[in-house]
Parts: structure tokens; C-alpha cells; sequence
């Protein structure tokens, strides 16, 4: 009896909103009747007024644009990424690039055929000497090809036989925002989608309770800003922006129902907004409001889905141990990097982690061995534990900034006050897993670690190259919007098969 | 109107004599009982028309003088001859029913025509696909080499010069139709150096040093409705790599003997080799089978099965129960439909045990199997012994032993086996290692810092 009666005022309501609507569509109809019309061509809504399919002609999508992939171009070796983003810029010279030249050279001024006509960022440009800096510690051969690597990585180098080191890495931007903008989204202005997004988009979800896209920041490491551009959705609809978890205990607001509200009665209110969305969707046709309905789906699941992923209680201690000491404080790196090898255990497609703190502008040898301390552990003990599990086959593990580091000292060169500035000509990004060749070094740069000087790799090369082993053809994956079409690389992009094995 | 753009309806005119003399044949003297003199008299009055309505066709379009004139001379005359033919048999037909007796000449002419219906066609036919399009030999050459006939692999080592070896596949795989001896498009045939610098009616084809006005790539890169484009809207294009290559050529001197062990010296050439010779997108290599019902898949996926195809097209899923931690054995039953389409299959952190075996076994084409986690101990080996596909098989934290895990490398097709926190011991996975050398196993290594 409750029911119908419930149901019958359910009905009520919903018979006084059209009621509403068509007297309000009068007013609508003639008032904003053009404009809107017009307005609703440049916002990108996805079936147009009548009037307008008929009038004027829109230059509508192809068959094949603005449509999911559903399944990749051909067949992918990773199905999922976990990209390790560390922001600010490390230094290439205290961390994979191993340059003799630097410690015989320490203190004259950087060649002017090394320094060519590259652009230096406002922080240098007035400084009338450019000295050479040797790095601020010492490197060792690793692994089965004896590869150098910096005495501040010792957990990664035990690892260099799984990596990909590409050092041949080179940007466009000097400066931290557009250049992780650039890299996220393969423009350095923001508003574009980033390629968590274009994934999502994409290829969808590959569990139904979470979400395919999840963004973590890691706190303690530095405090230049990162804006949530970088997972942003752009213009693809709203629900494929990356889920941020938070850096505090409960990462997820809200996972428990309040005292006295049962899940059933959770259900029923959502199905109850639903219809309410569904009859302004039918009115607006507004992809914002299916994004809301999905949402609100997701957000219902998560409920169930996240509190046993983010319950540690089972893991066991020595693999609690790989991670480093931090891994049980919430929101730093090593806890940051154990979600994320849960997350990926329940097929997340791409799990993206933020951490800060690699601007050495100065005192560049206690800087990056704070970052090192905080990062290195973990970022290795990810890969090993994915490697036990038999993940990291097909799971990509990205490692890498945005820019690297001038050779040449920023600011007066004293040994534990110099500095090092934004370099995009050349820098460090190492991969692993998800089919890429293990125990490979890709790419040279001078004697100077400041220009390349074999096989270049450029932000949009590596984006092509990451489309490529989730069975996406870079080239073929296009999103029409405001009469443009786009792609995550634009008009650029070369996929590097040489690093695919 | 001119007569060349009439003529252009003679590939759709000329095909209805075919068919309709055949079929008066067919009727004369396979169903000679069925059919009434009148009745075959009919469709020879049609035939006749529209194979005299072809000839007239054909003729307007020779006019254009795009073909071999051999070949068109060839063609034009067995036309003509077939022409008269049907009208001379349609004609004896007419007074048929005075001379029957004469039943022989009726045979004569029925033969006659039938020969040169055959004759024209053929010679029709090389005209517009090549003399060579129907050889056994073709075939097999172009089964085995078109698909990648530009893209044979080249490298600094290659012996040869840039125009045998890159720039006539390019030219064979996308210009040789139209511009050939036989059809000459334009006046231009394109299969020797000498002809390309001879070119057609708008003059030679190659400029040497000059990219831009040589008309090889000025035409390429003419917008595609264009009239001049080359190839024309709707052929296959040439790919930016390639009028990259021709550009480079041509504004090296377009020599017929610059070698390619010289070129590679050269950036713009060496990267194009590097690109020309890159390996193919990675695939299954599974032979095509039948796609599964979508109506199964929507079902599978509404009981939160994971199911996916692998690649746009491909035929094979990878299923997945990732959301799916209680199912039991009974529960995969609902897989039966597609047990030959799954080419990956997750089963981790589910409640199977050995007794799911006897039906995952039976999916033969699974490559990749996911066990992490479950109830399965060696007595599923033997089943999975069955799945003689597979490759890749994930058994941490299962019951699996040393016992288990020798009989899994003795499979022969398997590549990977991760066997973390199962029953495998260290000790049981060095000796598979060095019985099977190829078989890599993943126990979990402990990661020791190595100095060099």
C-alpha cells in the first residue's frame, strides 16, 4: 500500500515538471529560440533541434568520429597503465644520465655549440654565466648490461633489468604548468583531454564498479602547483575526467551510508533523480546530464566497490615492507603506489600519480635526495609486486616529468647550494611491463645531457607510442569538437616500435 | 555530350549480351522441352540488341585511345564479329520454323557466337584488369606479396638502387593499373624509367631536382576531388612515407642507379627505411572463426561478466571475472556459447576449484589464463594440459606444486608461468628451468642489488 502510494506521488511530480516545461516553452521557445539554437551548435550538444537538421547545415560528425573505439585498433599488449608522473622536472644528470664530462668540466662555462640558441627560462636569463655542474652524486653499473645509474636510486637499479629507459625524451615547454598540461594532453594550453580520459573514452571500462580512470596526488613533496587540468576530460563528456583520490584517510568522501539510511533507500532515491535527469535529458539532450546519471551510478558502486580496496589490513607485512616505510601513512608515494597495484588488481585501465617536489632550483643535492627518499622505494617495489603477480605483462608503469634539468648551475655553483633550471631539450623517462622491451636504454643525448643526439623522443612520440601497446592507432583516434577534429598527439606522433618488444 | 563520355557505358552495356546469350544457349539446349521456339527467339532478339548497343559503345570509348591498341583491336573485332553472330542466328531463328531441318547451321551459329561471346570477353576483360589477371601464377604472386609489396624490407645492406627497389613497388602497387601498356590513362605509361620521363599528355612525369613541378607528386598532392588527383578518389592512396620518398627521389636527380646503400645516408631516406621496414601491429595469431552471438555477450555482461573483444573485428574476447568474486563452477557453464571465442580469460580471486577444470579445458583457444588465487591444486593439470594454446598461465597463490608445474612445462606451448606464493618451491623451479629453458617462471625473484 506504501508503495503505491509513494509510486503514485512519484508520478505526480513528475507529471507537474512537464506540465512546467510546456508552459515554459512558449516563453523559451521564442525568447532564446535562435540564440539558444545556435548556442546548443557551439557547445556540442549531441542531437540537434529540429529546426537546425533541417536549416542550416552543421557539418555533422562522420560515422566513425565521436564514437567509443569499444575495442582497440588491433590487439594490445598493456591493457592497463599506471603512470607515475613526477612533477616539477627531475634531474636527468643526478638520476639515469651518466655524463663523465660533466665532473672533468665542473665549473667552466657550458660550451656555446652545447647551449646553441636554446631557450633558457626567465629564472636564468639574466645570469651573464652559465658554469657546468657536475652531478651531486656518484653512479654505478646495474643490471645484466651494466647500466650507470645514480647511487640515489638503489631500489631502481635493482630493477634496471625489468625497465625501458628512454633518455632521449624532449618537449616544447619550459615551464611546469603548460609543459604537464603538454604531456597530460599534447597541448600546453589547458582544456584538451588528457590521456586517462582518452582512454576512458575510448576504451571504456574494464570493471563496471570503478571508475576507469583514477588520479592520485601524493602530499610531502613539494609545493609548486598542479592544477586538476591535467585530468581533466576536456571536451569529451564529463565522466571520463579522472577520479581524484584524496591524500587523506578516507580518499573517498562519503563511502559510508549515514547511521539509519539503508542502501535500498540510497537505490531508490537515485532511481527517483534518474527519472528526474532522464526527462531533462529527453528536453536538453545535454551529454552533461548523462554524465550526471553515470556518475551518480559510479558513485553507487564505488560505495561497495572501493572500501575493499583501500583495506590494507590483509597485506601482508613483508610485502608492506617493499613499498618503504611510508606505505601507512595515507597520501604519500609508497601508499599512493600500493592503491594503485590495487587498483590495477581490479582492472583499473589507467591509474595516474602525482608527485611533487623535483624543482631544484637550488640546492639541488639535498632536494632530489628527499625526492629520491620519497619515491624511489616504491616506484621499484610497484613494479616488483606487479611483476610477482603476473600483472605487469600486461600493466604499462610510466616513470617521468615534464622537462628535465640544465647541465649548467642556476645561481652561484657551490656545492650544496647550487641549482638546476627547467631543461626541455632533453630528459629521462624509464617504462616497464605492458610490452615494452625490459633492459633496454633508448636514446642518447651530448656529453652535457642537454641536447639529444639520438633517436629523439618527442611528448608527442611517446603518446603515440603509449596509444600503440593498448591497440590504439594514434592517427585513428579522432574526437570532433567545435567543428575541429582532434587527437591526443594533434598532428604529430611517431610510435617508437624500437622500444616495443 | 561527347561520344567518349557515352562510351564510358560500355563496361555496363556490355554486360547484359553476356548473360543474356548465355542464357539463350542455356535454353536451346538444356531445357529444350521447357521452352518454345518463340521464347528463345525473344531473348536472341534481346541479346542481339544489346550486344549491337555494346559493339556501338565499345566503339566511342576506344575513341578515348587510353588502351593497347593490339589488345583494343583485338577486343573490337571479336565484338564485332560476335555482333553479327547473334544477329544473323536471331535472324535464321526468325524463318526458323521453315529451314528445321536444316538443324546444323542453327548449331553452327550458336557455336560461332558462344566463341566469340567468350573471345570478346577475355580480351574485354585484360583490358581493363591487365593480361596477366587471369593466371594462376598472378594469384599465388599476389597472395603471398601485394599486401606488403611496398613495404619489402629494406635496409642499408640492401643491394640495389632507390628506383628498382622503393620507388617501383610504390608505383606498381598504386599507379601500374591505369598506366600500363595495356591501359594507358592520359597517354601514360609508367613501368619503365624511360616512360616516366617521356610522361603523358601533360607532359613527362618527373622533373629531375624538382619535386614540386614534377607532376608524379604535383598530382598527389592535389586536393581529392580535384580532377587531376592522382591516384583518383576512390583508389587506393599513395601514404605520406611514400610521396616523401618520391619527393626525395625526384629532387636527388631522380637517377635510375643512385644506390640504396648511398641513400641511407641520408636522414629523410633512413627514416623512411626504418618506418617501411617496422613490424606489423602486434595480433593473436589465431585462425578466424566465427564471431559470438552479441546477444550472449550483452547477457554475460549484464551478470557483470567482464567481456571484451580483443581488437576491433577480431572474433576472440577476453573475459574477465574481476567483479565476479563468488562464482562457483556451475556459473562458468554460462560461458559454453563462447568457449571457442575466449583467447584470454581471467579467473582470479573467484571460488573455482579443480573440479571447473573439465570445462576450461575445453576452451582450446585460450592463450592467457588467470588462476591467481583460487582453489586449483596439480590435479587441475591435467586439464589444463588440454588447452594446447596456451601461453601465458597465472597460478599464484594456488596449490599448484613442483609436480604440477614440471607437468605444465612439458606442454611445450606455454611462455610464461607465474607461480608466486603457490606450493612451487625455488629448488622445483631451477630444475624446470634448466629442463625447459624456454618456459620463463616467475617465482616472485628476489630483487638483489647488482653491482657491475
Amino acid at each position: 500500500m506504501n508503495f503505491l502510494q509513494e509510486n503514485k506521488q512519484k508520478m505526480d511530480e513528475l507529471q507537474k515538471i512537464q506540465y512546467n516545461a510546456k508552459r515554459r516553452d512558449f516563453l523559451l521557445g521564442s525568447a532564446i529560440g535562435l540564440g539558444g539554437m545556435a548556442l546548443q551548435g557551439l557547445i556540442g550538444c549531441k542531437s540537434k533541434p529540429e529546426a537546425v537538421k533541417k536549416g542550416n547545415k552543421i557539418s555533422e560528425p562522420a560515422e566513425q568520429e565521436n564514437r567509443p573505439l569499444g575495442s582497440p585498433h588491433f590487439m594490445p599488449t598493456a591493457k592497463r597503465v599506471i603512470y607515475l608522473f613526477q612533477s616539477g622536472g627531475p634531474s636527468q644528470m643526478e638520476l639515469f644520465d651518466y655524463k663523465p664530462m660533466l665532473y672533468k668540466m665542473h665549473g667552466k662555462e657550458i660550451p656555446p655549440s652545447v647551449m646553441g640558441a636554446n631557450r633558457v627560462s626567465g629564472m636564468t636569463s639574466n645570469q651573464y654565466s652559465f658554469p657546468l655542474a657536475m652531478p651531486a652524486c656518484n653512479f654505478s653499473q646495474y643490471g645484466s648490461n651494466s647500466t650507470y645509474l645514480s647511487e640515489l636510486i638503489p631500489h631502481t637499479a635493482s630493477i634496471v633489468d625489468e625497465l625501458c629507459i628512454v633518455k632521449s625524451m624532449v618537449t616544447d615547454q619550459i615551464n611546469h604548468e603548460p609543459a604537464m598540461i603538454f604531456t597530460q594532453t599534447g597541448n600546453q594550453l589547458s582544456g584538451r583531454p588528457c590521456i586517462g580520459s582518452w582512454l576512458s573514452y575510448g576504451l571504456g571500462s574494464m570493471n563496471q564498479n570503478l571508475p576507469a580512470f583514477i588520479v592520485m596526488l601524493s602530499k610531502g613533496g613539494g609545493d609548486q602547483p598542479i592544477s586538476s587540468a591535467a585530468w581533466s576530460s576536456g571536451f569529451l563528456p564529463s565522466y571520463h575526467q579522472g577520479v581524484q583520490f584524496l591524500s587523506v584517510k578516507d580518499p573517498v568522501l562519503f563511502l559510508k551510508t549515514p547511521d539509519g539510511v539503508e542502501r535500498l533507500d540510497r537505490r531508490r532515491a537515485l532511481d527517483f533523480i534518474k527519472q528526474f535527469n532522464i526527462v531533462q535529458n529527453e528536453k536538453w539532450q545535454d551529454p552533461e546530464i548523462e554524465s550526471q546519471i553515470t556518475q551518480a551510478e559510479m558513485a553507487y558502486k564505488m560505495q561497495m566497490a572501493v572500501p575493499d580496496i583501500l583495506d590494507f589490513s590483509k597485506e601482508p607485512k613483508h610485502i608492506l615492507d617493499m613499498y618503504g616505510p611510508d606505505v601507512t601513512k595515507p597520501g604519500t608515494f609508497a601508499h599512493n603506489c600500493i592503491t594503485a597495484r590495487r587498483l590495477i588488481e581490479k582492472d583499473v585501465r589507467f591509474v595516474q600519480l602525482y608527485h611533487l617536489g623535483w624543482d631544484h632550483h637550488g640546492s639541488i643535492s639535498s632536494g632530489i635526495r628527499k625526492a629520491t627518499k620519497q619515491t624511489d622505494q616504491a616506484s621499484a617495489a610497484l613494479v616488483k609486486d606487479l611483476k610477482q603477480r603476473g600483472l605487469l605483462d600486461d600493466t604499462l608503469v610510466i616513470w617521468g616529468g615534464e622537462f628535465g634539468r640544465t647541465s649548467f648551475s642556476q645561481g652561484k655553483l657551490t656545492p650544496e647550494g647550487f641549482g638546476r633550471d627547467h631543461h626541455p631539450g632533453a630528459y629521462t623517462t624509464w617504462m616497464a611491463g605492458g610490452g615494452v622491451k625490459a633492459g633496454l636504454v633508448y636514446g642518447q643525448t651530448d656529453d652535457f645531457a642537454h641536447n639529444v643526439v639520438k633517436d629523439k623522443v618527442h611528448v608527442h612520440d611517446f603518446q603515440a607510442t603509449l596509444l600503440y601497446m593498448l591497440g590504439i592507432d594514434h592517427e585513428k583516434f579522432i574526437y570532433k569538437n567545435e567543428g575541429r577534429r582532434y587527437r591526443l598527439t594533434d598532428v604529430h606522433g611517431q610510435v617508437i616500435k624500437d622500444i616495443i618488444a | 555530350m561527347n561520344l567518349d563520355f557515352i562510351g564510358r557505358f560500355h563496361p555496363l552495356m556490355v554486360h547484359l549480351p553476356i548473360g543474356i546469350l548465355a542464357l539463350a544457349a542455356i535454353l536451346e539446349y538444356l531445357f529444350p522441352k521447357r521452352t518454345s521456339p518463340a521464347q528463345i527467339q525473344l531473348v536472341l532478339l534481346i541479346g542481339s540488341v544489346s550486344s549491337v548497343l555494346a559493339a556501338i559503345l565499345g566503339w566511342f570509348l576506344s575513341l578515348s585511345a587510353e588502351y593497347d591498341v593490339d589488345l583494343l583491336n583485338k577486343h573490337k573485332w571479336t565484338g564485332i564479329i560476335l555482333s553479327f553472330f547473334t544477329v544473323a542466328l536471331w535472324a535464321w531463328k526468325y524463318k526458323g520454323s521453315d529451314f528445321s531441318k536444316f538443324k546444323i547451321i542453327s548449331n553452327l551459329l550458336f557455336g560461332s557466337m558462344l566463341l566469340f561471346l567468350v573471345l570478346a570477353g577475355h580480351y574485354g576483360g585484360s583490358l581493363t584488369h591487365g593480361l596477366d589477371f587471369l593466371s594462376i601464377d598472378n594469384l599465388k604472386y599476389s597472395d603471398k606479396n601485394l599486401s606488403n609489396f611496398a613495404f619489402v624490407p629494406v635496409t642499408g645492406t640492401t643491394n640495389g638502387s632507390v628506383y628498382d627497389k622503393l620507388i617501383t613497388p610504390i608505383l606498381s602497387e598504386k599507379c601500374y593499373n591505369c598506366h600500363n601498356p595495356n591501359k594507358t590513362k592520359g597517354n601514360l605509361k609508367m613501368q619503365t624509367y624511360a616512360a616516366l620521363l617521356k610522361g603523358g599528355k601533360t607532359g613527362p612525369a618527373i622533373v629531375a631536382g624538382d619535386a614540386l613541378h614534377s607532376e608524379l607528386v604535383k598530382r598527389t598532392l592535389l586536393d581529392l576531388d580535384d580532377k587531376k588527383r592522382m591516384p583518383p578518389k576512390g583508389k587506393k592512396q599513395l601514404t605520406s612515407n611514400e610521396i616523401t620518398l618520391l619527393k626525395w627521389w625526384i629532387n636527388n636527380g631522380a637517377s635510375e642507379r643512385t644506390s640504396i646503400s648511398e641513400a641511407i645516408k641520408n636522414d629523410t631516406i633512413h627514416t623512411f627505411l626504418a618506418a617501411s621496414s617496422e613490424k606489423s601491429e602486434p595480433s593473436l595469431g589465431l585462425p578466424p572463426i566465427k564471431k559470438a552471438d552479441s546477444l550472449v555477450l550483452l547477457k554475460l555482461k549484464e551478470t557483470l561478466w567482464e567481456v571484451n573483444s580483443i581488437s576491433k573485428g577480431s572474433p576472440y574476447l577476453d573475459v574477465n571475472a574481476v567483479s565476479l568474486s563468488s562464482l562457483s563452477n556451475q556459473q562458468l557453464n554460462v560461458l559454453q556459447e563462447i568457449k571457442d571465442n575466449i583467447a584470454w580469460l581471467n579467473l582470479a580471486n573467484t571460488q573455482i576449484n579443480d573440479q571447473a577444470f573439465k570445462f576450461i579445458s575445453q576452451c582450446k583457444n585460450v592463450l592467457k589464463l588467470n588462476l591467481a588465487n583460487t582453489n586449483t591444486s596439480s590435479i587441475a593439470v591435467n586439464d589444463l594440459k588440454k588447452i594446447s594454446k596456451l601461453q601465458y598461465l597465472n597460478i599464484v597463490g594456488t596449490r599448484i606444486d613442483d609436480a604440477g608445474l614440471t607437468e605444465l612445462c612439458e606442454m611445450g606451448s606455454l611462455k610464461n608461468i607465474y607461480c608466486w606464493s603457490s606450493k612451487v618451491t625455488p629448488n622445483g623451479v631451477e630444475s624446470c628451468k634448466k629442463k625447459y629453458p624456454k618456459v620463463k617462471i616467475d617465482i616472485g625473484e628476489d630483487y638483489i642489488l647488482v653491482k657491475k
